[in-house]
């Protein structure tokens, strides 16, 4: 799955001696590798190099921004280096989902925050910087002069909703109704038999 | 007057996805084409309200509708973001998660004014966090501990239980 996605990132992320043909050949776990050993989260998160740590386990770890938004804002990475979401477990994301809210409660409690932004950019193209996936945690108060969360709200045509809607739950629908999938799964299986058994009454 | 989301999941007007935990929909006022919401069908105000589980499914959703982002609308990128209280931008009662499916030259800008912090601020937030992180462990800690000493009354309890049904 979005396998050309990650190869642009790859290039995106400035690995100067390759050229998009030898990634090409790469396999994903090469090219992961790769990144890994050039990755200055993945030193920071192995203890090689030195940030300000604020939480760590054995899946992720939390660090402050040295360039932050506002006092406060830390960055929750996953110990194992992935560039974009959909590459992580499903495990290792609930478990960030789980802490980037303990975070948030944290920093609300101890810096006296009125509230937090919680923000993910999976590719340059959402604002992603770093070739390691990060969940920033910001903490916010009434007066701050943050504005990047001011979501512009578009109007869209209820059909364009519609056919929207249609799409993507055709697409969700093979993804999460299994039962449905077995069951087309199932019926290609039975042809198949058919059709082996056909031949061998045949021959 | 009821709210917003809680009657999506009723109406299912707009609902792209649902499962016995969270749901999600169409925004009907996007930031951009395509942007997703997902939320707890059991209400809850804000993201220190929603249990554990919940938050890790709600995320666990929220990758998933991004990946069909990129499938079936053709992003090139993704941002999720949650706006968790007024003072961050929460519109709603109801807490939730968007994904939002970028393009590029989508007129999105969600980057923020960062500054280089200094030093000694950095190490006293640091030290302020970890003493609240603490704080917290140690609040917990305890339960865990009467949690455990009630088990080993338990333990004992039937232990006695059966040396009595022992006595002929």
């Amino acid at each position: 799955m979005c396998k050309t996605f990650i190869y642009a990132c790859a290039v995106f992320y400035s690995m100067p001696q390759l050229t998009e043909e030898d990634l090409a050949k790469m396999s994903p776990e090469q090219i992961a590798e790769l990144q890994k050993q050039n990755c200055f989260f993945c030193q920071i998160g192995s203890g090689k190099a030195q940030a300000k740590m604020v939480y760590e386990d054995e899946l992720c770890f939390a660090i402050l921004d040295i360039n932050p938004a506002i006092k406060g804002h830390m960055l929750l990475l996953p110990k194992e280096h992935y560039m974009i979401l959909p590459q992580i477990p499903e495990e290792t994301i609930k478990h960030l989902g789980v802490i980037a809210k303990k975070l948030s409660r944290t920093v609300l409690r101890a810096l006296g925050a009125e509230g937090t932004n919680i923000f993910i950019a999976n590719g340059a193209i959402a604002g992603q910087r770093a070739p390691h996936l990060i969940i920033h945690i910001i903490p916010r108060t009434e007066n701050d002069s943050i504005t990047a969360f001011d979501l512009p709200e578009k109007d869209i045509r209820e059909e364009d909703l519609l056919k929207l809607q249609k799409m993507l739950t055709k697409k969700l629908g093979m993804n999460f109704e299994p039962q449905q999938e077995m069951k087309v799964q199932k019926s290609k299986n039975l042809e198949e038999i058919d059709l082996h058994q056909l031949r061998k009454m045949l021959i | 007057m009821k709210c917003g989301e809680c009657e999506a999941i009723e109406t299912r007007k707009h609902l792209i996805y649902e499962d016995s935990i969270v749901a999600a929909v169409l925004s009907s006022k996007p930031a951009v084409a395509g942007a997703l919401e997902v939320f707890p069908k059991e209400h809850h105000p804000i993201l220190e309200k929603v249990p554990d589980d919940v938050i890790g499914k709600m995320f666990a959703v929220a990758n998933k509708l991004a990946a069909a982002c990129f499938e079936v609308l053709g992003a090139e990128g993704t941002n999720i973001v949650i706006k968790n209280g007024l003072a961050a931008g929460q519109v709603t009662s109801h807490m939730k998660l968007h994904v939002l499916p970028r393009t590029e030259n989508d007129g999105l800008n969600l980057q923020w004014q960062s500054s280089k912090a200094n030093e000694e601020e950095l190490n006293t937030t640091q030290l302020m966090l970890k003493e609240q992180l603490e704080k917290e462990t140690a609040e917990k800690a305890p339960e865990k501990e009467e949690q455990k000493k009630e088990q080993e009354e338990i333990s004992e309890e039937s232990y006695l239980l059966k040396q009595l049904e022992r006595i002929p």
